[in-house]
């Protein structure tokens, strides 16, 4: 942890709220793209952004130092996303509808203007819709894998599942995007 | 060991996660697998791409007041001690009964020490009054407004261990507090005269 990260904190543990709004501005925003990744929706991000902040904030005392305030941040936000995901009876029940979604996301003219389809030839694009037409519980682990570069073991403890989990998930989250971005890539 | 196992060993090499024996399984069986390692191309390649999109900003702009809104809640909200002072209280008992189911004889321990000293702080309180008691009983009989008749009744309603310490007063009284309170010695005299 960054030397003012901690100075930051214990004023915060003293009763100095207001400290708390620096580390607010310093990760709002990989916080908004963090919940953006795992929901998809961008009208509750912001809202479950704030949940993220403020039970961080509630919690303070629990932060032992022992990770980055980040690493720390970042879970509850990633807890708080599975949390509204399994509330949307999406993470686990309709994986199996989503799976086959990646057609709609790619071609049906329906969901793209011209400018999309253009746009849709880049590489990154196809990519991306591809990891979003994946089911929930393998998007989500690959999108703590790669765009959060987190450790098998640390997947495995946020989802409280053992390593073995993750890592046939993780390969079994990769071959179904092998399917997919065959064509393109 | 087959192909889809070693596969599962290339998706987890490209995260670094195989221990070094998964490395060397995994090492010999691509020398002679063109099929394995051509998934490890693809995968290679594929995590590359996902690995660029972190790079790109998907997600919305939180709004410019953002920080403000947060701080907002943060502190108009009270801190609810009370509810976490009852609700450790709680979680001490059930760690109390845990602890209990765990450690039996320590817990038998600590429950037969505990009546131990229940019991020796009953025997000292009990003392302490037997004590108190005595003296009284012979401050009443140095009282001089009463008649001999009632204190020697008084001496003979006494248990025989608190007419020993009467007895005992005197007999190691001096003879100044014998001459200053005369009323003791011939109690003494008379209760021994009864008998």
């Amino acid at each position: 942890m960054q030397k003012s990260e901690e100075v930051l904190i214990d004023e915060i543990r003293k009763g100095n709220k207001k400290s708390f709004e620096l580390l607010i501005i310093k990760y709002e925003k990989p916080i908004f793209n963090l919940i953006f990744n795992f929901v998809k929706e961008t009208d509750v991000v912001s809202e479950l952004a704030q949940e993220t902040f403020l039970k961080a904030f509630k919690s303070i005392n629990s932060f032992k130092g022992d990770s980055t305030f980040y690493t720390w941040l970042r879970r509850i936000a990633i807890n708080n996303s599975i949390n509204y995901l399994n509330t949307r009876n999406q993470f686990s029940l309709e994986s199996e509808i989503e799976e086959n979604n990646f057609s709609r996301h790619i071609g049906d003219s329906k969901f793209y203007t011209p400018e999309d389809k253009v746009l849709l030839e880049e590489t990154s694009t196809v990519v991306k819709a591809a990891l979003d037409s994946l089911p929930d519980r393998l998007r989500t682990i690959l999108i703590m894998r790669e765009f959060e570069d987190m450790s098998y073991e640390e997947i495995a403890e946020v989802l409280q599942c053992p390593v073995g989990t993750v890592r046939s998930r993780l390969f079994h989250a990769r071959r179904i995007l092998k399917e997919k971005l065959e064509p393109f890539i | 060991m087959n192909c889809i196992e070693y596969k599962e060993l290339i998706s987890a090499y490209l995260d670094d996660e195989l221990s070094s024996e998964e490395l060397r399984w995994l090492l010999s069986h691509l020398e002679i697998c063109e099929d394995c390692k051509n998934e490890l191309a693809i995968f290679s390649s594929q995590k590359e791409k996902l690995v660029s999109l972190r790079l790109m900003f998907l997600g919305p702009l939180p709004e410019p007041n953002f920080s403000q809104k947060v701080m907002t809640k943060i502190l108009t909200e009270e801190p609810p001690l009370k509810r976490k002072i009852s609700l450790e209280k709680f979680f001490n008992f059930f760690n109390w009964i845990n602890f209990s189911m765990k450690k039996p004889l320590q817990v038998g321990i600590y429950s037969l020490l505990i009546l131990f000293g229940v019991l020796i702080g009953a025997i000292l309180q009990d003392q302490k009054q037997i004590g108190e008691r005595k003296l009284l009983s012979v401050y009443e009989l140095q009282d001089t407004k009463v008649p001999f008749r009632e204190k020697s009744y008084s001496i003979a309603k006494l248990p025989d261990e608190e007419k020993a310490i009467v007895f005992h007063h005197v007999a190691y009284s001096s003879v100044e507090t014998l001459i200053n309170e005369p009323c003791l010695l011939k109690y003494t005299a008379y209760t021994y005269s009864d008998h």
